[in-house]
């Protein structure tokens, strides 16, 4: 299986001195390909910091992170945002979409940035839209869209651009338990159908039953790492 | 860049009220300007251009004492000579060759110092553009046999109307006083008061046999074909003339040259100001915009939108504000010059203190073309330089600190 995700000693401080917060210590992970992972823990210990490293949104403050097999210590900040917009796909907690644009548009942004051509952009956002139960909705903007079906969007817009893997924090944090579980399905699936990995950063209960693997942090550390 | 385009198009309309706000103020701006531009401008025009057209001409010249002496002996040196390299200059399209002479007119109501003009009006007629400038009557075309054509200042300080008598007096080469009636044949307005309340043009046989004397010539104006030859012709005719002072327009008048190139200064430092408090507006505007869209601005970098992608989409909302509101100005701005160009603003109500300058009460609007072109371009190197600010906040976001922030 190829290692989508490698960290080595791992180490993210926040702030200097007295103040200082050493956020991750010591962190040595791995995902490889077609995981459906969640990292779970109690509040401030260090998922979603851990999130941002393996997407590539901070600086390392000691350790070695490999990312769909490039060391990304050797990146400069504008090659990594390049990075991030054709290995990674993000979904946040909420307010992932751009307000101005409607779903369709969300979806195919990525895609526009990468210089896709338009007929395949426009296959792959209605493929995928209709996949997770959102057609009709392609003209509607975010705030005409429920939490739920904001967050399949996001999904897509991140699916769309072929990722090597899509992290998302939280993502089920302000939905009602339908739209949960309706997402979970629906990421589940693509999971199963497209072998996409998915790496969340949660403390929900329902999110962990469905997690083929979780890992458990504690204070920037990682406690009890299990397969199921 | 067509990804960064609709972002940008799509926020503008976001707020529509704020951004209508913006463009309308830059449009506001534009026009105001653009009117000051064109009052500023068309009353310079006047003051300068319709001076030198009506009565200054190009080149003048005296002799060399006249200056100093404005005596009614003090006449042009070998006018003849210098009457026949007049004609052989290639450059001279006309010229006009006049008695001139400080002169008392009187009527029953009052008195007055004025110029006295001795003039042919057809000669007069090639060169300067006063006989067109007659509201009532005509320029020395009458049966009367002493006719007088006065300006309209004039003729309302000593209450004359066309038909009236004027007493005009002048001291003779042989020092004695000449005192003769004429009648008033024409009244003209020239566009510079001062003009219009002390010259008094009669014919140029009349002033020679009213001083005893005929070939006096005081004055010579030359019209030219090409304007851009001012200084060379000027040359020429004072080399075949040394006798004589031989003058353009500028050498004579410094200040007026001075007037036009201050005015041209004054028109950019005027496109400057304007802009640079627009420019505050639309800075603001930007800042306020993206501070509201912080998290938005964190998900497009996290995404992958890179930095030069962000400021570019903030260029073009700040370009697209300039390019609606600077062209809505300045269609708004040349209409409103046009019609005040072709039908003046009347500022009799408070322009006494202007006439008192020679300047007219009835301002033509005027602004040459290049104006606006450069108006638009600097309004638009402007929405540029106002994206800087705002640009720079925003893609010194932290992408992980704007996403939090809701
Ligand atoms: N930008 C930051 N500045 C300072 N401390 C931070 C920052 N981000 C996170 N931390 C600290 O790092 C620790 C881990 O935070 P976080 O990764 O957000 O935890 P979790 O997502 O598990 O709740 C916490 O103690 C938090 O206060
Ligand atoms: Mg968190």
């Amino acid at each position: 299986m190829k290692k989508v995700i490698e960290t080595k000693d791992l180490c993210k401080t926040f702030g200097e001195g007295e103040l200082a917060v050493k956020a991750l210590d010591q962190v040595n992970f791995h995902v490889e390909e077609g995981e459906f992972t969640a990292l779970v823990g109690p509040s401030g210990s260090g998922k979603t910091t851990l999130l941002n490293m393996i997407g590539g949104l901070d600086e390392i403050t000691s350790g070695q992170v490999t990312l769909d097999g490039q060391d990304i210590s050797l990146l400069k900040k504008s090659q990594m945002t390049k990075f991030r917009q054709d290995h990674i796909g993000f979904v946040f907690q909420a307010y992932n979409l751009i307000p101005v644009l409607t779903a369709y548009e969300n979806a195919e942004f990525i895609m526009l940035l990468q210089g896709i051509p338009a007929a395949e952009r426009k296959e792959r956002v209605y493929k995928l839209l209709h996949e997770v139960g959102l057609e009709g909705k392609e003209k509607n903007k975010p705030g005409e869209l429920s939490g739920g079906q904001q967050q399949r969007v996001a999904v897509v817009r991140a699916l769309a651009a072929k990722p090597a893997y899509i992290l998302a924090d939280e993502p089920t944090a302000n939905l009602d338990s339908k739209s949960t579980a309706d997402l979970l399905d629906m990421m589940y699936r693509l999971n199963q159908e497209e072998n996409m990995t998915f790496i969340f950063a949660t403390h929900d209960q329902r999110v962990m039953d469905r997690a083929k693997r979780i890992v458990y942090l504690e204070d920037g550390k990682i406690i009890k790492d299990e397969v199921r | 860049m067509k990804a960064t385009f609709k972002i940008s198009w799509r926020n503008i309309w976001r707020n529509p009220l704020r951004s209508f706000v913006v463009i309308f103020a830059i449009a506001l701006g534009v026009l105001g300007s653009l009117f000051a531009m064109g009052f500023m401008n068309g009353m310079m025009d006047q003051f300068v251009n319709n001076r030198l057209n009506t009565h200054i001409g190009k080149i003048q010249i005296h002799s060399k004492t006249h200056d100093f002496e404005p005596d009614i002996s003090n006449t042009i040196q070998n006018h003849e000579e210098l009457i026949q390299s007049l004609e052989q200059n290639e450059n001279v399209k006309a010229y006009t060759d006049r008695f001139m002479v400080d002169a008392f007119a009187s009527s029953a109501r009052g008195q007055k110092g004025i110029t006295l003009l001795g003039v042919e009006p057809k000669k007069e007629s090639d060169v300067l553009l006063v006989y067109t400038k007659f509201t009532e009557g005509t320029f020395l075309e009458s049966e009367y046999k002493y006719p007088v054509a006065i300006g309209y200042k004039l003729a309302d300080e000593l209450k004359l109307s066309i038909g009236s008598s004027m007493i005009i007096q002048f001291v003779k080469p042989d020092s004695t006083l000449m005192s003769k009636k004429f009648k008033v044949c024409g009244i003209f307005k020239s566009g510079d008061s001062k003009y219009d309340e002390t010259t008094v043009y009669i014919p140029k046989e009349k002033a020679w046999k009213l001083a005893g004397q005929d070939g006096l010539i005081h004055e010579i104006v030359v019209g030219l074909k090409d304007d851009q030859l001012l200084n060379e012709t000027t040359s020429e005719i004072a080399d075949s003339s040394p006798e004589n002072l031989v003058q353009s327009y500028i050498q004579r008048f410094p200040e007026m040259a001075y007037s036009i190139e201050s005015m041209d200064m004054m028109m950019y430092i005027f496109m400057i100001i304007i802009i640079l408090a627009l420019l505050f507006g639309v800075i603001n505007t930007l800042v306020m915009s993206i501070l509201e869209r912080k998290r938005e601005i964190g998900v497009l970098l996290a995404i992958g939108m890179t930095k030069s992608k962000i400021r570019t989409m903030i260029a073009i909302e700040s370009v697209i504000y300039g390019i609606i509101g600077g062209p809505l100005g300045m269609v708004f701005g040349y209409l409103l010059i046009s019609y005040f160009g072709s039908n003046g603003m009347d500022l009799s109500g408070f322009s006494q203190g202007m006439e008192a300058y020679g300047m007219e009460s009835v301002i033509y609007f005027q602004l040459p073309t290049q104006y606006y072109f450069i108006y638009a371009f600097l309004i638009f190197i402007a929405s540029i330089i106002g994206a800087l600010y705002p640009a720079r906040i925003a893609t010194r976001m932290n992408p992980i600190k704007a996403i939090r922030s809701v």
